[in-house]
C-alpha cells in the first residue's frame, strides 16, 4: 500500500487535535487566500497551457469565485463552528440540547481538469474549514496545473495535516484502498461508482459531483436576442467543458428559425468572425477528448460553425439543428463546445422528453412567460434550476450546489461546504439532579407510569386540547 | 426477481403519476399511518410481545409514543418543511428570485432491524411520506411477528402501491437490493451495512445507514454513583440489552468498581424484583443464534453478578463483568445483549485514549458532576451522538440528528432531519430575461478593465 505512511501520518496529525481550534484554521485559509493572490499568474498560465483557458475565464472561476467562497467562510467560520442549541422537549427543559459540528478526520478531494484549481480548491475551504486534514488529488489530464498544485501548495499550507498527491488511474485505485473519513469526488458517473463502491468497504461517506445532459428549454415567448447570449455564454464558456453547460435546447421549429441568426450573432459578439482567433475561446482539453467530442459532430445538420484544428485542439463554437434523440450528440453529455437544438411540439413534449432521461445536474427555461418557467420547474427534478439563464445559480454562496440521481449526491458551496465536511453530533448534557422526574421510564411498569411518560413526551398537535 | 422488479416499478410508476406530491395528499396518508397506529395498537403490541417478550408498556413507550410523537410533528410542521427557502443573494442576483426548493426524491427503500421492529420502520417511514416519496418497507425477518402484522397493516390503511412492503430473508433482499432506488435508509449492523452501500453504489443511490459499535460509558469518581448506575441500568438492560445505543461497557476508575456493581446490583432488583426471570417487565433475547453468541461472550470472565441462562426461553439475567480485559471477545464486538463488562482506567485521560483507538461509536456516555470534564470527554472523542450524565436520551430529542459516524454510521434522521434526509433540497434561480445590460460585463471579449472590477 504506497499511501499508507501518508495517510497514517496524517491521521496522526489529526488525532494530535492541531486542527481543532479557530486560529488554527482560519491561518491555513488565509494562507490559501494567499496562494490564489500570489501565485496567480502561475495559475493563468498553466491552465492556458493545459487548455488553452482564456484569462477572463480563469480569473473569473479559478481566482474569483473562489475568493468568494473563501472570504465567505472566513467572515462566517466562527459562527458555522458554535454549538448550535436546540429546541427541547419537555422532559429535558432543564438541559442543555445542541448539535456539535464534529471534524470527520482524514479526508480526501479528487478533482476533476475541467476547472481545475476551482474543484480543488472549493471543497478544500469547507474540509479546512470544518478542521480536517486533507488529501487533495489534483486531475493528472491537466499536467501543468497538477505541478503547480503538487509544488506551490503545500508551501502554503501546513504539511503535517494537508498533503497532494499526483497520481493517475493506477495509484488513485491504490490511494482508495486507504481508509478515509470522507471523500468528496468530482467527475463522471461511471468514475463516481467506482468510488462510491471503494467507499462501501470502509463506510466512508461521500459527496458525488458528477455530471449529465442539461436540457435548455426556450419556449416561444422569449426574447430571443437576450437568451441567445446567455445560452452561447454558458454553452461556450471553457469551450463547452462545464458539468453545468447547457447541454441541449429543446424548443419548437419556429423558435429553432428564429434561434439560430440569434446564436449566430452572439458568438461573432464574443468571439469574432473567427473564433479559432478570439483569445476568449478555449481548446479541448486532451486529444482523446478532442476525437470523442469531434466525433459527435455528424449528429443532425451543422448550422453555425463545425470547424475543427486537431493541432490546437480547436472545435469552433458549434450549433447543431435538426437532432433526433438517436443521434450520438444526445447519448452522451458532450462537454464540449457543439449546442444541439432538439426540435420538440411543445412545452409539454419537453418536459415529457426531459423526465424520460436521467435526472441532469441542471435545468434551465427561457420565457418571458413566468408561468412557463415555474412550469418547468415544479415538473422536473435536477441538481439545480435556472430560469432564464445559464450557470449562474452557482454563482450564489447562499445555494447549495449538487446532482440527484446520476448527476451525484450532496451539495457544497458557502456553508453547505462546511456542513459536508462536518459530523452533527447530537448532544444532550443532562442533569444528574432531580432523579425523582426520571421515574415515570424506570421499572416496575404500571399504567399510571405510562400515563405520566404519555403526556410529558408526547408532542401534541396545535390546537388540541389534552385532558390531564 | 421479478416480484421485487415489480413492486418497485409498481412504486416508481405511482410516484411518476405524481399524486403523493401534494402535501394533501402527504397529510392523508400520514393521518391514516395515525389512525393505524392507533386503532392497531393492540395487535401492534402482541407482535413486539411475540417477537421479543416485551412487555405492553415498555413496548408502548419505546415504539408507539416515539411514532405518534413523529407523526404529530409532521403533520404539524410540514407546511413549513415543505415550503421552498428564499436565500440571501448578491449584487448580481439583487433583482432575480433565489430559493431552495426541498422536492422528494422518488422511490426510497427503509430497511427495519429486529430490535425495535415497529419504530424503527415506522419513523423513517413517517419522514420520507412527508417528504413525497413512494417507500418500499423491509422490516426484519428476524422479528418475524412484527414483520408480517406490518405487512398486513399498511395496506389497509395506505395507498397499497406507493407504499408496498416486502418481507423475506436474505435472498429477497439482495433481490431487492439488485433494483434502483431513490435513497435507501438502512438499520443493522455494519458488515451488511456494507453490502447495502456497495449494492447502492451501482445505482449511485445515497444512504443513511445506522450502524452500530460498542457505546463507551465513563464515570467519573466525582459524581452521585447511585443516580449514575440508576440510569444506566435502565438503558443496559432496556430490551434486554438489544438496544444500538445501550451503555456496551463501563470506563471507571478501580476504586470505584464495586461501589458501581452495587449499585446496579441494588438498581437490578429495585427493577425487576428477586426473581428477574419472573419479572413481566424483563425482555428476552430475540433468538437461539443471539442467545448462543451472547453467552460464548461470558467465557473466562470474572462474573460479578448473573450469568444465569435459560435456552429454552432465550433467557439471559442481568450480568455484569469486572476487571475486564480490552483484549478478550466481550470486548470485540458489540454485545447487544445484557451483559455489561467494567473496564478500569486511572484517569479521564486513559479514558479517552481508550475510546479513540477504537472505532466511533453511535453514542457515548459519561457521567460526572462536573461540566468541565464532560465538555472535555465530548469535544475529545467522536461518535455518533452523546448523552451526558444519563444514556439513551439524546434518541428522544427529535430536534438532534440521529445517526453514527466511521463505523457506526452515516447519515441521520429524526423529526425534520427525517424530511432533509428524505428530500432533495434543489437550489433555484429565476431572473428576468430583461435587464441583459447587467450581463455584458461577464461576456466576451474580455478586457483588462472587466478582469480588474
Amino acid at each position: 500500500n504506497p499511501y499508507a505512511g501518508l495517510v497514517s501520518h496524517l491521521r496522526a496529525a489529526w488525532l494530535s487535535g492541531k486542527t481543532r481550534p479557530m486560529e488554527y484554521r482560519v491561518a491555513q485559509l488565509e494562507a490559501l487566500g494567499r496562494f490564489l493572490d500570489e501565485k496567480k499568474q502561475d495559475i493563468l498560465e498553466a491552465t492556458a497551457l493545459d487548455m488553452g483557458k482564456p484569462s477572463f475565464e480563469a480569473c473569473f472561476t479559478e481566482i474569483l469565485l473562489c475568493k468568494n467562497e473563501l472570504n465567505d467562510t472566513l467572515n462566517n467560520l466562527s459562527h458555522w463552528m458554535k454549538d448550535e442549541h436546540v429546541d427541547k422537549n419537555l422532559v429535558l427543559q432543564l438541559d442543555s440540547a445542541f448539535i456539535r459540528k464534529d471534524p470527520y478526520g482524514v479526508v480526501l478531494i479528487i478533482a476533476p481538469w475541467n476547472y481545475p484549481i476551482h474543484l480543488f480548491l472549493v471543497p478544500l475551504i469547507g474540509a479546512i474549514a470544518a478542521g480536517n486534514c486533507v488529501i487533495v488529488k489534483p486531475s493528472e489530464i491537466t499536467k501543468n496545473t497538477e505541478r503547480l498544485v503538487a509544488e506551490m501548495l503545500t508551501c502554503y499550507l501546513d504539511n503535517d495535516c494537508f498533503a497532494v498527491v499526483t497520481a493517475g488511474v493506477e495509484e488513485t485505485t491504490r490511494l482508495l484502498e486507504n481508509k478515509f473519513d470522507y471523500i468528496f469526488f468530482t467527475g463522471s458517473p461511471s468514475v463516481g461508482r467506482i468510488i462510491m463502491t471503494a467507499a462501501a468497504k470502509h463506510l466512508t461517506p461521500v459527496t458525488l459531483e458528477l455530471g449529465g445532459k442539461n436540457p435548455c428549454y426556450v419556449s416561444d415567448t422569449c426574447d430571443v436576442q437576450n437568451v441567445a447570449r446567455r445560452v452561447v455564454w454558458g454553452r461556450f464558456f471553457n469551450a463547452g467543458q462545464t458539468c453545468i453547460a447547457p447541454d441541449y435546447v429543446l424548443c419548437t421549429v419556429e423558435m429553432q428559425e428564429k434561434l439560430m441568426p440569434a446564436l449566430r450573432e452572439a458568438i461573432t459578439e464574443f468571439f469574432g468572425s473567427n473564433p479559432q482567433e478570439s483569445p476568449d475561446f478555449a481548446r479541448i482539453v486532451g486529444d482523446k477528448q478532442f476525437h470523442r467530442v469531434r466525433a459527435l459532430l455528424c449528429s443532425g445538420r451543422v448550422a453555425i460553425g463545425g470547424q475543427t484544428d486537431e493541432k490546437e485542439r480547436y472545435i469552433a463554437p458549434t450549433v447543431l439543428a435538426d437532432v433526433l434523440p438517436s443521434d450520438p450528440v444526445m447519448q452522451e453529455e458532450i462537454f464540449g463546445p457543439i449546442l444541439p437544438i432538439v426540435v420538440v411540439a411543445s412545452m409539454d413534449e419537453a418536459i415529457d422528453f426531459i423526465n424520460a432521461r436521467p435526472r441532469p445536474l441542471a435545468i434551465y427555461a427561457f420565457s418571458s412567460d413566468s408561468k412557463v418557467v415555474n412550469q418547468v420547474l415544479e415538473r422536473t427534478s435536477s441538481g439545480g434550476f435556472c430560469g432564464n439563464d445559464t450557470l449562474m445559480h452557482v454563482t450564489l454562496t447562499s445555494l447549495p450546489f449538487g446532482g440527484i440521481g446520476n448527476s451525484g449526491l450532496g451539495k457544497y458551496h458557502g456553508k453547505f461546504t462546511f456542513d459536508t465536511f462536518t459530523h452533527h453530533r447530537g448532544c444532550l448534557h443532562r442533569n444528574m439532579g432531580l432523579e425523582a422526574l426520571n421515574t415515570p421510564r424506570y421499572p416496575p411498569y404500571s399504567q399510571q407510569k405510562l400515563g405520566l411518560l404519555t403526556a410529558t413526551f408526547e408532542i401534541k398537535r396545535k390546537g388540541m386540547c389534552t385532558l390531564l | 426477481m421479478e416480484r421485487m422488479q415489480q413492486v418497485v416499478g409498481r412504486a416508481r410508476a405511482a410516484f411518476n403519476s405524481g399524486r403523493c406530491r401534494s402535501l394533501e395528499f402527504r397529510m392523508q396518508q400520514l393521518k391514516a399511518l395515525e389512525r393505524m397506529v392507533q386503532e392497531k395498537e393492540e395487535e401492534i403490541l402482541a407482535a413486539i410481545k411475540a417477537d421479543l417478550h416485551k412487555s405492553g408498556h415498555n413496548a408502548y413507550s419505546h415504539e408507539i409514543l416515539g411514532v405518534l410523537g413523529e407523526l404529530a410533528l409532521a403533520m404539524d410542521k410540514l407546511p413549513s418543511w415543505a415550503a421552498p427557502q428564499p436565500v440571501k443573494k448578491n449584487l448580481l442576483t439583487m433583482r432575480d428570485e433565489a430559493y431552495i426548493c426541498p422536492e422528494p426524491l422518488g422511490v426510497v427503500l427503509i430497511m427495519g432491524a429486529w430490535n425495535y421492529p415497529f419504530v424503527l420502520v415506522m419513523q423513517p417511514l413517517v419522514g420520507a411520506i412527508a417528504a413525497g416519496n413512494a417507500v418500499v418497507v423491509k422490516p426484519s425477518e428476524i422479528s418475524e411477528n412484527t414483520a408480517r402484522l406490518v405487512a398486513d397493516l399498511l395496506p389497509q390503511y395506505l395507498d397499497q402501491e406507493l407504499y408496498p412492503v416486502v418481507t423475506g430473508g436474505i435472498s429477497e433482499t439482495t433481490e431487492l437490493l439488485k433494483q434502483r432506488f431513490d435513497h435507501i435508509l438502512f438499520t443493522g449492523n455494519s458488515t451488511v451495512g456494507k453490502i447495502v452501500m456497495a449494492a447502492a453504489a451501482k445505482h449511485l443511490t445515497p444512504v443513511t445507514l445506522e450502524l452500530g459499535g460498542k457505546s463507551p460509558c465513563y464515570i467519573d469518581k466525582d459524581c452521585d454513583l447511585a443516580v449514575a448506575c440508576r440510569r444506566i441500568t435502565w438503558g443496559k438492560y432496556m430490551n434486554c440489552g438489544q438496544t444500538c445505543i445501550a451503555p456496551d461497557y463501563i470506563l471507571c476508575d478501580p476504586s470505584i468498581q464495586s461501589k458501581v456493581v452495587e449499585n446496579i446490583k441494588a438498581t437490578l432488583q429495585e427493577f425487576y424484583g428477586e426473581d428477574v426471570k419472573s419479572s413481566p417487565d424483563y425482555e428476552r433475547i430475540i433468538n437461539k443464534r443471539h442467545f448462543q453468541r451472547i453467552l460464548s461472550l461470558l467465557e473466562g470472565q470474572k462474573i460479578a453478578y448473573g450469568g444465569e441462562a435459560d435456552e429454552a426461553s432465550c433467557f439471559i439475567a442481568p450480568t455484569i463483568l469486572t476487571d475486564v480485559s480490552p483484549e478478550s471477545k466481550v470486548m470485540e464486538e458489540e454485545i447487544f445483549g445484557p451483559v455489561l463488562p467494567i473496564l478500569t482506567v486511572k484517569s479521564v485521560d486513559e479514558a479517552i485514549e481508550f475510546i479513540n483507538r477504537r472505532e466511533k461509536p453511535l453514542a457515548l456516555y459519561v457521567f460526572s458532576n462536573n461540566k468541565k470534564l464532560i465538555k472535555r470527554v465530548i469535544s475529545e472523542t467522536s461518535s455518533g451522538g452523546v448523552t451526558g450524565n444519563d444514556v439513551i436520551m439524546h434518541f428522544f430529542l427529535s430536534t438532534l440528528p440521529f445517526g453514527g459516524v466511521g463505523n457506526s454510521g452515516m447519515g441521520a434522521y429524526h423529526g425534520k432531519h427525517s424530511f432533509e434526509t428524505f428530500s432533495h433540497r434543489r437550489s433555484c434561480l429565476i431572473k428576468d430575461l430583461k435587464m441583459e445590460g447587467m450581463n455584458k460585463l461577464r461576456y466576451p471579449p474580455g478586457g483588462q478593465k472587466k478582469v480588474d472590477w
